[in-house]
Formats: structure tokens, C-alpha cells, sequence
């Protein structure tokens, strides 16, 4: 069943125009940090809604290609949870270097979805 | 009590404490409250006794809810006291109350600091850069004279002393914290694993805030007013606070700002050593400072659990749970630079 359009990510993408636009510049100050946060929470979901399935398609193949190289015997099954249970044996103490790398890989990807503002390195401006 | 009925019981306390004649209410609001404590300011007109006059305070309680894993309250005043006795800027102590009756609450009464303790507005603009550099040896300072108190302290037994290393009690708290949580956080293990792997070796425990950081102090005209929110002091490593105050976590948006956003190292370690001596080793608070984006990382998790649960459904702290690859990418790209460094 195909829904009708606008669909989700079109209508986080309106209402929280709406909700910055109009609302936030007439409630109360004290309301205002709750406005900010509401409209954050919309963001992350409307990026979750249009990047998060790739996102993890990426981590699950960026973690079976380091099982493969790695671990292979494990690389059909590895997952997140898998790697952090071989991370918390002290498995892959000799490939610290590419450890690094997919970990970074992994957390850019969750980034990209929660804040991808924070891992430019630009510092926020003032509030 | 509904809150507007504590405002007369609380100023009737203040007449018997300071043996005034009588009291008028001028000012009673709630300044900021949790799940775990609540904060009132209470100004009051006091006829004769100890203290005539116009008098601020803050009135600091229970929450009707609270449930904790911090200090009660009555801890939380020893340990206000043996900061002030220390000569660390904090509130006044005044009275403590662990009479129910009074409020339905325990609760204790400090004098009100004047200022913001506001991040936004502190790390923001409000402050120029002499301003700064001042306020960031001050927080040296300040430090350092906390941790001038060691243990066994008469009043403060109740603070448990560590059994090994304050770090290592730390990485294994973080460990248990996070085996208690289904999703799976590769990069808080790994960093667990390198913290593990770089313990210093342990200094003697002293006084920790525990909480220090921009947020937790409030500054009037450029000066320090109060440390505030001493809920999670305890004995322990004096590279825990300094740390802590310097975690990437606590810069506003000013991350190239170390201190709290405000300043630099140099003025924190400057001021610090003024009074204790010596000054900080930089690569014991690097570390430490790899301690604090754990710990933050394991409470905001904590903190989304809470949310998840249903134990308080709240969009603020479902929000802190989505922090998390934020403290994850500084742990990666700061363990990198540490293990970079000669």
C-alpha cells in the first residue's frame, strides 16, 4: 500500500518549519528550549527515515568486510554486537589501526544521522 | 506541600534558627528542580537576631519522587561544609533540617549566589578575554583547595574511600553499567580496553566535586560566585575533576576553548598550582579527560534507559540517549591524538 503523499519525511520536514517559524518566536522563554529540542527530535527522525536504511547497510557491510579480512569464519554473522564482545576479549590487538578505522567508519554513519553538523569539527556559534 | 505553602513554614524555620523577632516573605520561586532535588529561592525581611535585614537564600530539598544514587541530603550539606571550610568559592551552609515536618522534606539552606551559571550565556559572549583567562585560573584555584581536603575528615565518613585505583573502580563501574544495556557501544569498549591498558599510577584520594564543569558554577561580572551541585563528590583521583572540567563534552560549542569553553589549560593548571604547588601533569588529565567522555557517554545511556523504560518518559532525556556517537567520535579522534603524541 503506498500512502498518500506528503509522506514522512516531507511532513517532519513542514511541521518543523512550522514549528520554528511560527511557534517558536511566540511562546514563552521558558518554553523556548523545549521548542528547540522538539524540533531537533523531528530532524533525527526525518534523517533516520531517509538515510538509515543505507546507513546501516554500510555498517553491515563495513564490519563484514573487516571479518572478512580478519576473522573470516565469523564474517557471515558479524554484527555490531559481535564486534563489541571480540573488542571486550582483546580480540584484533594486532590490527588496532583498522579497528580504528571501521569504528570511525561506524560512528561517522551514526553521526550522519543524530548530528551531522559535530564531526566537521566547525564550532557551533554562540547560542 | 503544594510549593507557594512552603514559603511561610520555610521563613518561620529561618526566624528560630536566627532568633529574629519575625520574617516577611519577600521572594519564594523554584529555581530549578529534577527528579532528584529541588531548588528554592527565599528572600526574607528578618526582624533582629543573627542575621537582621534582607537575607537570600536558596532552599535546597528532596523532590517528592527522588529516588537516587547521588548524596542525601544531609551528606550533600557535610560535604558543602568542609568545601566551604576549605576556602572553595561555594554558598554559605546555613542550616540543615532532616526534621520532615517542616516541609515534608528534608532540606538544607545556603546563602543565594548572585549571577548566571548559564552555558550559552558564559561560553556565548558575555565574558571578554581577560575575563576569561582570569576566570579559567580560578577555577584552579578553586580546585586546589578543594582537594587540600584528604581523608578520614570528621563529618564526611560516610564517603566511601576507593579500594584500588579510583580508575580502575571507574572503568569497572562503566564496564557493569554497560553489560546492563542490550544495544551494543563497540567504541565505549574499546575505549574501556585503552583506559584499562593506560592507567597512571594512582595519586592519594582527596575531596572531589565530581560534577565540576560549565553549568555547575555560577559567575557574576566576571567572578566566580559559587561552585554548585556537589551531589556526586567523593574521594577520589584530583586528575578526575580537572579532567572533567576540560572533557570536550563540557566546551558549549567552543571546543577550542579546553576549559569548560571558557579558557586554556595553562591558566587552569597556573591557578591550580598557586595553591597546591605543584602543578597538573598534562598527560595524567588527558587521560582523565578520556574518563569523562566515558562516563558521560555511560550516563547519557543511563539517562535514555530511564526514558525507555517508562521510568520517566521525557523527549529530553530520549534526546541525551542520541548523543552518543558524539562522545563516541571525540573518544576515537582523542585516544588517536594521545597515542599519536610522543
Amino acid at each position: 500500500m503506498k500512502t498518500s503523499a506528503p509522506e514522512a519525511e516531507e511532513l517532519l520536514t513542514i511541521a518543523r518549519q512550522e514549528l520554528l517559524g511560527e511557534l517558536l518566536p511566540a511562546v514563552d522563554s521558558g518554553l523556548k528550549y523545549q521548542v528547540l529540542m522538539i524540533a531537533n527530535a523531528m530532524n533525527i527522525a526525518r534523517r533516520e527515515i531517509t538515510e538509515g536504511p543505507s546507513t546501516e547497510q554500510r555498517a553491515g557491510e563495513a564490519i563484514k568486510g573487516f571479518y572478512q579480512a580478519h576473522a573470516p569464519q565469523q564474517a557471515e554473522q558479524a554484527d555490531e554486537s559481535q564486534l563489541a564482545a571480540d573488542i571486550r576479549a582483546r580480540r584484533f590487538t594486532a590490527q588496532g589501526d583498522q579497528l580504528h578505522e571501521l569504528l570511525l567508519t561506524l560512528t561517522r554513519g551514526k553521526l550522519q544521522i543524530s548530528n551531522p553538523k559535530y564531526a566537521r569539527g566547525a564550532p557551533k556559534p554562540p547560542a | 506541600m503544594v510549593q507557594s505553602e512552603l514559603a511561610r513554614p520555610l521563613a518561620d524555620y529561618i526566624v528560630a534558627r536566627t532568633a529574629a523577632r519575625s520574617a516577611e516573605v519577600v521572594v519564594f520561586s523554584r529555581l530549578s528542580g529534577g527528579a532528584i532535588q529541588d531548588n528554592f529561592a527565599l528572600t526574607v525581611d528578618l526582624d533582629g537576631g543573627e542575621q537582621p535585614g534582607r537575607q537570600e537564600y536558596v532552599v535546597r530539598c528532596d523532590a517528592p519522587s527522588g529516588v537516587s544514587v547521588s548524596l542525601s541530603r544531609p551528606q550533600e550539606f557535610q560535604v558543602l561544609k568542609a568545601a566551604f571550610d576549605a576556602g572553595v568559592t561555594v554558598p554559605r551552609p546555613f542550616w540543615l533540617c532532616e526534621d520532615k515536618a517542616v516541609i515534608g522534606q528534608q532540606f538544607y539552606v545556603m546563602s543565594r549566589a548572585r549571577g548566571t551559571a548559564s552555558p550559552p550565556k558564559l561560553v556565548g559572549g558575555e565574558l571578554t578575554e581577560n575575563q576569561r583567562s582570569a576566570l579559567t585560573r580560578q577555577f584552579g584555584r578553586e580546585l586546589g583547595r578543594l582537594h587540600q581536603v584528604k581523608p578520614p575528615q570528621p563529618g564526611l565518613d560516610f564517603l566511601p574511600l576507593p579500594q584500588s585505583s579510583p580508575a580502575l573502580s571507574r572503568i569497572s563501574e562503566y564496564r557493569h553499567h554497560l553489560a546492563a544495556i542490550s544495544e551494543p557501544h563497540p567504541v565505549l569498549d574499546w575505549a574501556l580496553n585503552w583506559l584499562e591498558d593506560h592507567v597512571p599510577p594512582a595519586q592519594p584520594p582527596v575531596l572531589c566535586h565530581c560534577d565540576f564543569r560549565t553549568g555547575n558554577y555560577m559567575v557574576d561580572q566576571g567572578q566566580l560566585t559559587a561552585v554548585l551541585d556537589w551531589e556526586f563528590a567523593t574521594w577520589s583521583d584530583p586528575a578526575e575533576d580537572l579532567g572533567w572540567l576540560c572533557s570536550r563534552s563540557w566546551r558549549f560549542g567552543a571546543p577550542e576553548r579546553e576549559v569548560g569553553g571558557i579558557g586554556q589549560k595553562a591558566d587552569l593548571f597556573a591557578g591550580y598550582g598557586e595553591i597546591t604547588g605543584s602543578e597538573p601533569d598534562p598527560a595524567r588529565i588527558s587521560y582523565w579527560e578520556i574518563m569523562a567522555l566515558v562516563r558521560w557517554a555511560v550516563v547519557a545511556l543511563q539517562q535514555a534507559q530511564r526514558h525507555l523504560s517508562g521510568e520517566q518518559s521525557s523527549l529530553e532525556l530520549a534526546l541525551t540517549g542520541r548523543m552518543l556517537p558524539q562522545m563516541e567520535y571525540d573518544l576515537l579522534m582523542q585516544i588517536r591524538e594521545l597515542e599519536k603524541s610522543p
